[in-house]
């Protein structure tokens, strides 16, 4: 159980928060506080390689050396910007007022905007249901990059239980996440 | 490329402003009764000088009441659709579905009657309140 919850990584608010069957989500602020909450902590850092300049060197050295590309690589992160991001909204209807969180909820159906943030140079997706982060689903695999762009096709993304049996089986290893992210 | 909350929110300001019909008997639609679908998609040879591929985020506004619907790009309004008949309908659906939203020229083959184009604006559009029946009499002297 632990092995699929690290794969389909699950950051969001306990579920008890969706007992509240009178909560109602504006499409405006669930795509908002979708990338915003995907920028901090719901997306993995991007990861690049920049040159190095070496202390003490002077800058036409430096110029030089940079054009030889013989400057050392260093690796660095930085968190998604918007730019990076590609967001799907569309409405979903759930059987419980639980929506795709699981546990306690009202037995009637009810429909909330779901959002997917994707972000193609970290391959990772991540899912918001009303606003709030579900989980977050690693694309490095194809299969699964074609599983989620038909469930976002057919507007029937699974939820957090399903994700981690559906995506779960074609993934490689857990997905990376930020140092901040909260467990 | 654009931003989807900007987007979004001129898509819904248009749509409750101007563009969707009203619902019969009431002054407007509530948020509730329009389902908003985003996503980004491609369009070629719209940069100018050029074809280089350009990818704007569509935003769809469905009106379920009143079987109408409104394509925005990039925040802009593109045309409206009425959707009571039945084989647009199922067309409309199929091209959300695919997330291929026909440009405002192939709608309006495909769509016929059923298309709307985008109305140039008016100062007083909609902004006029509703009339109120004793304010139109005069004062009885």
């Amino acid at each position: 159980m632990s092995e699929a919850r690290s794969r389909a990584t699950c950051l969001g608010r306990s579920a008890s928060k969706w007992a509240n069957p009178m909560k109602t989500g504006h499409p405006i602020t669930d795509v908002a506080n979708a990338m915003n909450h995907a920028r901090l902590i719901g997306l993995p850092p991007i990861k690049y390689e920049r040159d190095q300049r070496p202390d003490g060197i002077s800058f036409s050295d430096y110029k030089v050396q940079l054009r030889a590309g013989m400057l050392p690589k260093v690796v660095e992160e930085r968190r998604p910007a918007d730019e990076d991001l590609d967001v799907f909204m569309f409405p979903q209807v759930w059987g419980s007022t639980a929506l795709g969180f699981g546990g306690m909820g009202g037995s009637s159906p009810r429909q909330a905007n779901t959002v997917v943030v994707m972000c193609r140079k970290v391959q990772a997706a991540a899912i918001y249901f009303a606003g709030e982060h579900a989980y977050t689903v690693d694309l490095k695999d194809s299969n699964v990059h074609k599983q989620l762009h038909d469930d976002i096709r057919d507007r029937r993304v699974p939820s957090r239980s399903e994700a981690t049996q559906r995506y779960a089986s074609h993934q490689a290893g857990a997905l990376p996440t930020s140092p901040g992210a909260s467990p | 490329m654009s931003h989807p909350v900007r987007d979004l929110a001129l898509a819904f300001t248009d749509a409750h402003e101007a563009t969707l019909p009203r619902v019969t008997g009431r002054f407007r639609f509530t948020d509730r009764e329009v389902k908003a679908y985003v996503f980004p998609q491609s369009w070629a040879g719209d940069a100018p000088g050029g074809a280089a591929p350009n990818e704007v985020y569509t935003v769809v506004m469905l009106a379920t009441l009143e079987y109408a619907a409104a394509v925005y790009f990039g925040g802009a309004l593109a045309y409206a659709v009425d959707l009571k008949d039945k084989q647009v309908l199922e067309h409309f659906l199929e091209s959300l579905r695919t997330r291929l939203m026909p440009s405002s020229n192939e709608a309006r083959e495909r769509y016929g009657a059923s298309y709307y184009a985008p109305q140039p604006r008016r100062a007083k559009r909609r902004l006029a309140r509703p009339a109120i029946e004793n304010e139109s009499k005069e004062p009885s002297q």
